[in-house]
């Protein structure tokens, strides 16, 4: 692999801001990781990014914290939101969203590290 | 043929002082006990792990504790479904022949013996370590996320989780050794402090000490109602929620499915269940993929008194780890003695039906019970 091939496969949690999304011979598709696909192994036939957009399916809002990092910002909420291309994230926010509501991540640093921070979008329909 | 000879947990709860080998060896002297045999009698063993005593070889260490010199020996690691899955390990090892008596025995002091932050440490190693730890997440928020998904999907209520562990509490108070007796309804439970919303504290399974063992033979017991063990399955989907495709099918039916191929039986065949409670959405998830409950009826099921002891289909008669406790991997072998017990004790010969779930949903392992005529 060459180091055009290599940046092409960063996504958010090594350094670059933005989800990868994956896509197998079957049509599965995930945004967790260039490795073979979470439903059947086969590995992605095509790697693409995502343009952020998306739709909750869950949202929980956190009073506890895992660590000391982490209870300065408490509450935050942790969303799983289903993204336009298919694949399906976990995000932040700083505050709670509905199930159905529609969401675009912005990457920004949070304790350590630049993470997906969803926010509410009435225009990312 | 596999016979479930004896079952014993201890109370769960505090045991200020007690070290898991200790609360391991208490249950283990309880189901020989039962059992009425002696530790030669025993010619396998398979352990869980104990995140108090977190070591390579705990079968090997706890063997030599308790003075058994087995010719086969396991110990397992499925997050909450190992209690269940060293039960099926049990079967294969008496069917297989590689040993004839099996001892199956977890436990650990949790709550009393852990460093502070250690616990939640060891189960944190559940969640995806480049895709949900830098989040903040926690393994309550896991749950919290499918609960959230589950209230808007299926149109169920905060209060209708609530009345799963207002069940679970009942049964416990009922429950000699259970860790929480005293009585709540759905408003203490709407009042609880906000873990992870929608789950509040009491939708949440305490930490406790405890330990609980299993007996398992290839020859019947000698006295006493005969309980066997008639079908086991497994299904593993995923590991990440993130990796999760789909929260209506997590691989529960997957391994009920094989299990009741296994038994040649059916859901109207079953009679008694005891089913993962580690939060009151585990339950709730559970029953209705499973299909023992309607889909988002799970809490208003059990608040009409369906899944009461003396109800249509009696659910974790012991109280759950919701209210008897949840002392990690014996946490998850209590609903399968709670079900020994109630079917050795029935009026009827429904069968049993054990489930569990380990990680976010991620491994299940199903056993199913029958009491022989
Ligand atoms: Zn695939």
């Amino acid at each position: 692999m060459n180091a055009t091939d290599a940046d092409a496969l960063r996504d958010w949690t090594v350094g670059a801001d933005r989800f990868l999304v994956h896509r197998c011979a079957h049509g599965h598709v995930w945004a967790s990781g260039a490795g073979p696909c979470p439903q059947c192994a086969a590995g992605a036939v095509t790697s693409f990014p995502s343009a952020g957009r998306g739709t909750v399916i869950a949202c929980t809002l956190l009073h506890h914290a895992p660590d000391g990092d982490w209870s300065p910002l408490l509450p935050y909420a942790l969303l799983c939101v289903r993204l336009d291309e298919g694949a399906q994230v976990l995000g932040h926010s700083p505050i709670t969203h509905r199930v159905g509501s529609r969401v675009k991540a912005r990457f920004a640093k949070v304790t350590h590290r630049p993470i997906p921070i969803f926010e509410q979008k009435a225009d990312a329909a | 043929m596999t016979w479930l000879l004896a079952s014993a947990t201890t109370a769960y709860g505090r045991h200020e002082g007690k070290s898991a080998l200790a609360l391991m060896a208490e249950a283990a002297q309880a189901a020989l006990d039962a059992a009425g045999l002696e530790a030669g009698a025993i010619d396998g063993l398979v352990c869980g792990y104990a995140t108090t005593l977190p070591h390579l070889m705990l079968g090997n260490v706890f063997a030599e504790h308790f003075g058994l010199r087995p010719q086969w020996l396991q110990s397992l690691q499925l997050g909450g479904a190992t209690g269940v899955a060293m039960a099926i390990a049990a079967m294969a090892a008496i069917q297989s022949g590689m040993a004839r008596t099996v001892l199956v025995v977890a436990g650990e002091n949790r709550l009393t013996g852990s460093q502070p932050g250690g616990a939640t440490k060891a189960l944190s190693q559940v969640l995806d370590a480049d895709y949900e730890q830098p989040l903040g997440a926690i393994i309550p928020a896991q749950y919290a996320l499918l609960a959230s998904w589950y209230l808007a999907e299926r149109k169920a209520r905060e209060e209708d989780l609530a009345a799963l562990a207002v069940l679970m509490r009942r049964h416990a108070s009922q429950t000699t050794g259970a860790h929480h007796q005293k009585p709540l309804t759905e408003a203490d439970v709407m009042a609880s402090r906000p873990i992870a919303t929608p789950l509040k504290l009491l939708d949440c399974c305490p930490v406790s000490d405890g330990a609980a063992a299993f007996i398992l033979s290839a020859d019947a017991p000698q006295k006493g109602a005969q309980v066997r063990i008639i079908g086991a399955g497994q299904a593993h989907q995923h590991q990440h929620l993130c990796r999760m495709p789909d929260f209506a099918a997590t691989g529960a039916v997957a391994a009920m499915t094989r299990a009741m191929a296994q038994a040649r039986c059916g859901k109207e065949d079953v009679g008694f269940l005891g089913i993962y409670d580690s939060f009151s959405i585990t339950l709730a998830l559970l029953l209705e993929e499973l299909g023992f409950a309607g889909l988002g009826k799970a809490g208003q099921e059990a608040a009409a008194g369906r899944f009461d002891r003396d109800g249509d289909l009696p659910l974790n008669p012991h109280g759950g780890l919701l209210s008897y406790g949840h002392c990690g991997v014996a946490g998850g072998m209590a609903h399968l003695a709670a079900v020994h017990h109630a079917l050795r004790h029935a009026d009827n010969d429904r069968l049993g039906y054990v489930h569990a779930d380990g990680g976010v949903m991620s491994a299940h392992a199903a056993l199913i019970l029958e009491r022989a005529a």
